[in-house]
Formats: C-alpha cells, structure tokens, sequence
C-alpha cells in the first residue's frame, strides 16, 4: 500500500533547542501509528508539521502526496481541509455556535457545501444525534469527544491526527473515545496517527515512534 | 456557515457586550442623525416660507424680528407703519407685486394676518373648502388651523389680542369662517387671513371717531428685478421712516447664528462616535485575545489567514450596523417624540420621518469606523502562529 505519511530527515528547533530529529519514518494509507513520548519530546509539534501547520526547519514531509514546503499557506490550508482532521486534547469546539454548524463549518471550509444529512447520519452513528442543536458547552462531558471526533471525520480526510485525545478521560470514556476513533478511521479508510503519552491506548497500537527529545 | 454567520453568532453569544457596544455607536449616530434632519428640515422650513419674497418693509429695528414676524410669524412685530408710507411702493415700478400685512391678533395661539386676497397669489395658496372673505369679519383658515380647532366654512371664531394664547378676546367681534386653504406644508398652514378693514374694525374702539391714518405691520415685496433688491432697500431705508429687510439675507444670519450651537451639538455627537469607534477597537481586541484557540481550530479546519481574519471584520461592521441602524432609528425617533411632545415643534413642521441626505454619509462614516476598529484585531489575527496558539493551549 502507498505511502500517506512520509518523512525524511526532518529536524526542528525551537530557539535553536533541537526538538525533532526523525531520520525516516513513514505509514501506509490506512493504517494506524502512534507517537509517544514524554511531555516536551515534541509530539504536539510533530503532529502540527503533519497537518502543515508548521514547517519544519528541515528534511522532506510529504502527506497525501503534498510536500508541504512546496506549497503556498493558501495552499497548504486547503489540502489541510480536504485531508486531514484533527482532535485536540482540549477538543476545541467552537463555544458560540451549535454542534452541527460545526461540522457545517468543516464542511465549508474544507471546500465543501454543508451537507445536512451526512452530518445527520454521522451524529447518529456516533450516538449524539439528539445533540445535534445543542451548544458544545451544553453537551455531557462523554459527549463531547463525539462531537470533536465527528467533525474531524466529516470530510472523510485521509489521515486523522488526535493530539492526547484520552488523557483527561476515565478508563471507560478513553476506551470508547480511541474505539470511535478507529471505527470512523476504518470508516473513512484514513490513516490514524494518536500522539499520546497514555500507557492505556498506547499498548493497543502495532505501530509506535517514540521521541525521547532530540538532543 | 460561513465568516458572516459565525461573527454574527460571536455576537449572539455576548449579547450584553454587543448591545453595549451597538448602543454606545447608537448614542453618537442617534445625535448627529437628530441633528442633521433638524437642520435639514429647518433650512428647507426657511426656504420654502420664504420663497418668492424678496423683501418686507415694516417698522424701523431689527430685521430679523421683521422678518421673522412678517414672513416666518414666528416672533413679535417691530412695530406698525402708516398704510400711507407704503403707497408710494405699491405702484413703484421696481415692484412686482406689495400685500400689506396687519397682525397683531390671534386664535388659540394661531396668528390672524389682515391682508388682500393677493397674499394667496403671492404665497401660492389656493381655498380648498369654501371662498375667501369679501365682507368684514370673515375668515380663511389655514388647513392646521382648521384640522386643530375642527373648525369648518360656517364656523364661528373669536379672536384675542396679542399673540398668546392667553391675550384678551375681543368678545364684541366674531369672525365667520369663509374658507380653508389647501395644505401647503408652509407657515401659511398655520395663518387665519382676513382683510386689513377686518383687522382695524377689530381693534376700532366703539364711539371713537374713525382713525384717519389706518397702520399696518408690514408690507412683503415681490420686486421685479436683482437689481431691485440692492437699490430699493436703500431707498426706503434712507429716505422714508420705514426699514426694510430682506428675507435671504436675515435667514442666513440666522443659520450663522443658529448653525454655531448646531456645530457644539455635532461635535458632541463626533465625540460620542469616536469613542464607539473605541469601544468596537476594546471589544474586538478583547474578542480576539478570547477566541485565539477558536480562530487557530478554524485554521486547522482549513480556513486561510485571511477567512479568520474576515470573521474579525465582519464582526466589527456587523457590530457598527447594529448601532447604526438603531442610532439612525433612535434619533428619527427622539425627532418625533420632540415634535409631538413640544407644540412650536410640530407647529413647525418638524417631523421624526424626514431623512436628511447627509446621514447617508453618516452611516458611511460609522462603517467606515468600525472597518478601521477591526482592522488591527483582524491583522493580529491573519498574523496568528497557529502552532504556538496551540501549543500554548
């Protein structure tokens, strides 16, 4: 199978600290890898210079075929939209509109029209499809996760990146969160890169690069 | 879902702040829109109860309280001239057209003019309901007159002394209401006419002799020339015990004079704008330092630099709408409650419903203030390091 992610030689510093030296790492379209590390070795940046919100100081990263140095910032912002979606942490939901303008929102902004029905369908099968008018902030704390992984998924990107996805949740929500996660990874047939320092989801993965920091 | 609609539901959700905000901008706009239609009715008011009169001769003072009093009849007379001084004028070859005016009496507050069936002519008035006097003792009554004491052909009326409301009557004299004029939308809306014989058997005193020298309050003029207006005033104001003034010239000392204490007002009116223009620059750099993370999430949804930040500017402009919209209602609506609150208000035409040209620009201003307001919000925002939002959490 292609290769979705590939990385060569990349190397990143901030302040002239060496964060991230990876000499060659890549994952086939589909499949599954996670990142660990420490808190500080760099997992949050490397998930930000695969989503081309960052460019690294050195080395080849190309995603979905896109060398992310090659392309302009408008360019970069629109392949980020069509392929890739991304979960926080924090899941960072939009506060001032409802759950479904959120993912009619990612909807738009990947180049999209809001497709109501797809987005029906989605809450349903992630079990919020009652939530759907609901404000993010009025939703239960299990509901949530949901909704940030519904929007991530609503373009059916080619890779999804969850950036410590269960690290505030119980061992009950972690496992449902990181299930949802790989389902509606199967489901869209994209790539699914965890950065996690959860020794809990951390386990469950074949695939695992771990950062120790570079020095 | 788009930049427009998520700035509209940033607003939503701080209503308090936005209606906070809009209302400040509403205050100033509401100000100066007052101001403007004010103006602009005011000036136009003027204009039209002045036109076609190129001067009025009366008794010697001041020529704006002549004017005023002749042409407006909106202050007291200077005084009374001899009916025989202004002969001399009436056939002059520089004039076109003379009316005689005697005023000096009224109705519920409502001016009686003695005059000739020319003064209609002069002031483009026609009789809608009934005729115009021929006898003495009848009337014709303005339509405002008419619609506000509900008096129609037919009527009775009695006139008082003076011009206040509250000015003796003179009970031995009733008028007959003859006619109503059709609405001109001028001070002439507001005049009960009658004849000058009318006038001075109202105030002749009963057994008294019959005065020889009949007085009048002023003649208006009608000259024939532009040549005319400069050489007759001179004239009669050096050669006979007349002055006279002309129209044009004591209106626009009055808008110089009035215009000044407009001018205080609107810069009031700047002030309260330009600190709303503040206000929208405080409460979008506030927005902006809140939603940092939302607007970082938007650019890994895969919005550019330039979509984030028109949510900033669409904000601002949504915001300084708002409180256009409710300035420019707010003082159309002051506007009104003044004119149908306070009587010399409304007796003057002033009308919440007349919108001046210049508030087109006003609204342009305020947009364009609260453009500028988003500006260096929306700049911080295109310049965001969406990582190091991120990051930082």
């Amino acid at each position: 199978m292609a290769d979705l992610i590939s990385i060569q030689g990349l190397t990143h510093a901030y302040a002239e600290r060496p964060v991230l030296e990876i000499g060659a790492w890549s994952l086939a379209a589909g499949e599954e890898a996670a990142i660990a590390g420490p808190s500080g070795s760099g997992k949050s940046t490397l998930l930000h210079i695969l989503a081309g919100l960052q460019i690294a100081d050195g080395g080849t990263i190309t995603v979905a075929g896109a060398d992310w140095r090659a392309l302009s910032p408008n360019q970069r912002d629109k392949a980020r939209g069509r392929n890739i979606g991304i979960v926080f942490q924090a899941l960072h939901l939009i506060g001032a509109i409802s759950v479904r303008d959120n993912l009619r929102l990612a909807q738009r902004l990947a180049g999209g029209t809001g497709d109501d029905t797809k987005i029906s369908d989605l809450l349903g099968e992630l079990g919020i499809g009652s939530s759907s008018d609901s404000r993010p902030f009025h939703l239960s704390h299990g509901e949530r996760p949901r909704v940030a992984i519904a929007r991530a998924v609503i373009n059916r990107p080619a890779l999804i990146l969850a950036d410590e996805p269960t690290s505030a949740l119980d061992d009950d929500n972690a496992a449902t969160v990181m299930e949802l996660l790989r389902g509606q990874a199967r489901a869209c047939g994209a790539s699914l890169v965890v950065a996690s320092h959860d020794r809990r989801i951390l386990d469950s993965f074949g695939s695992v690069m771990t950062l120790g920091g570079a020095s | 879902m788009n930049a427009f609609t998520l700035a509209l539901a940033y607003l939503r959700e701080r209503w308090l702040v936005t209606a906070l905000n809009a209302l400040l901008l509403a205050l100033g706009i509401a100000t100066i829109a007052a101001l403007f239609s004010f103006d602009h009715q005011f000036r136009d008011r003027l204009s039209r109860d002045a036109r076609g009169i190129d001067l009025v001769v009366g008794a010697k003072g001041s020529p704006l309280q002549l004017v005023l009093s002749t042409v407006y009849h909106a202050d007291i007379p200077t005084g009374n001239i001899r009916l025989s001084d202004t002969q001399p004028l009436l056939g002059h070859p520089m004039v076109q057209m003379a009316v005689p005016l005697a005023l000096g009496d009224s109705v519920e507050g409502f001016r009686v003019v003695g005059t000739s069936p020319d003064f209609l002519t002069f002031r483009d008035a026609v009789v809608d309901r009934g005729r115009i006097w021929d006898q003495p003792l009848e009337a014709v009554l303005g339509a405002e007159v008419a619609r506000r004491l509900g008096l129609a052909p037919g009527a009775e009326l009695e006139t008082a002394h003076g011009l206040s409301e509250r000015g003796p009557k003179h009970e031995e004299h009733h008028y007959t209401v003859t006619g109503i004029l059709a609405p001109t939308g001028t001070v002439m809306d507001r005049l009960v006419l009658t004849s000058l014989e009318s006038v001075w058997a109202v105030h002749d005193k009963p057994g008294q002799a019959l005065q020889t020298e009949r007085m009048i309050t002023g003649v208006l003029l009608k000259l024939k020339s532009p040549i005319a207006a400069v050489t007759l005033p001179a004239m009669i104001n050096s050669q006979t015990p007349m002055l006279a003034a002309s129209p044009a010239v004591e209106t626009a000392r009055l808008f110089a004079l009035v215009g000044s204490g407009l001018d205080v007002l609107r810069g009031f009116g700047v002030i309260l704008m330009a600190s709303a223009g503040l206000g929208v620059f405080v409460a979008l750099t506030g927005a902006l330092e809140r939603r940092r993370l939302d607007l970082a999430i938007l650019r890994t949804l895969g919005a550019s630099r330039l979509w984030v930040a028109g949510v900033l500017v669409f904000e601002g402009l949504a915001l300084t709408l708002l409180g256009t919209v409710c300035g420019l209602v707010l003082g159309h609506a002051g506007l009104e409650i003044v004119a149908r609150t306070i009587d010399q208000a409304g007796a003057a035409g002033l009308s919440g419903l007349v919108v001046a040209p210049a508030e087109a620009w006003l609204a342009l201003g305020a947009l364009i203030i609260g453009l500028a307001a988003s500006l260096v919000p929306a700049l911080r925002a295109y310049r965001n390091d969406v990582a190091r939002i991120l990051a930082l959490g």
